[in-house]
């Protein structure tokens, strides 16, 4: 049970509003790689890939957009009301990369409309998430698992 | 593709995705009366030692669910001055035969019991403050009985 879980995932919480900030950035950079096209818009959307894969691997806070979050936005805000646990944001992370991922690869193959399929895909996503805090984790974490326990 | 396609595939991906957001958020964060065939389904063996006298709210969380931190700190700060409600939270991926006996499809949800043990409704979604509280006093009027 997680009533004994809950207060250490907790106590080594992030401020939630360190992703939503993050997500905001990847928003913008994700609507300049639809606009620029294949070519160099294949570039922006590599670097949203590469920063999906740091974050999937030291979560939203290792980020360059986390970095620049608590060097720069976090000291003007006040504290905020609750701590996250990092593992939502970094669940979230993996997906975008997947997404961002797919798309790059299919892109260098050839085929150019994944940029723009893919690239906006991870841009409603990251829109959603930046302008309401929209959770991705809490929405198909238990659908993923629970077709993952149906077919076993 | 265009450049006037790719904007246009974008307003209407964003758009999509607003409206698809809105209707989740359709009878989120308040209390939907059971439905007949749940309603008055016992409390989860696994909370049983822990419920409350006259209330028992189960918040079925994940690990991967930001909103379940601010749902479980919103129903402790609404329990703190009631008596005989307990709050109990539980991992979704220890529970997978609840989620599944109640068709839970995001976290967190929480399962209202009454005093009896029985399914009173269930509340998806982190609550608001008000709903919170209303979901307390509704149960002290007979309103959920």
């Amino acid at each position: 049970m997680s009533v004994e879980n809950a207060p250490d995932l907790t106590a080594r919480g992030i401020d939630p509003r360190g992703p939503r900030f993050g997500a905001a950035l990847t928003a913008v950079l994700l609507v300049v790689a639809i606009l620029l096209g294949p070519g160099t818009g294949t570039i922006v959307l590599a670097v949203v890939a590469a920063s999906f894969l740091l974050g999937a691997i030291r979560g939203p806070q290792g980020t360059w957009q986390g970095l620049l979050f608590a060097a720069l936005v976090r000291p003007r805000l006040a504290p905020p009301a609750e701590l996250e646990s990092p593992e939502p944001p970094t669940f979230a992370q993996v997906v975008g990369l997947v997404i961002t991922g797919l798309g790059l690869g299919l892109t260098l193959l050839g085929a150019t409309w994944a940029l723009t399929v893919f690239g906006v895909l991870a841009l409603a996503a990251a829109a959603l998430n930046a302008l309401t805090g929209f959770c991705l984790g809490c929405e198909i974490y238990l659908l993923l698992r629970r077709l993952a326990t149906a077919r076993t | 593709m265009d450049l006037e396609w790719r904007i246009a595939v974008m307003v209407v991906a964003l758009a999509v995705a607003l409206i698809g957001w809105l209707v989740l958020q359709r009878g989120r964060g308040s209390l939907t009366p059971a439905t007949p065939a749940a309603a008055g389904s016992a409390l989860p063996e696994a909370v049983a030692l822990l419920a409350g006298e006259r209330l028992t709210l189960v918040q079925v969380s994940g690990r991967h669910c930001t909103s379940c931190v601010r749902g479980a700190r919103i129903w402790h700060e609404a329990i703190a001055d009631q008596s005989g409600v307990a709050f109990v939270e539980i991992d979704a991926d220890d529970h997978m035969d609840l989620v599944r006996e109640h068709g839970i499809m995001t976290t967190p949800t929480t399962l209202v019991y009454d005093r009896d043990g029985a399914l009173q409704g269930r509340l998806t979604g982190a609550p608001t403050p008000k709903a919170a509280r209303a979901v307390l006093t509704s149960e002290q009027d007979g309103a959920l009985r």
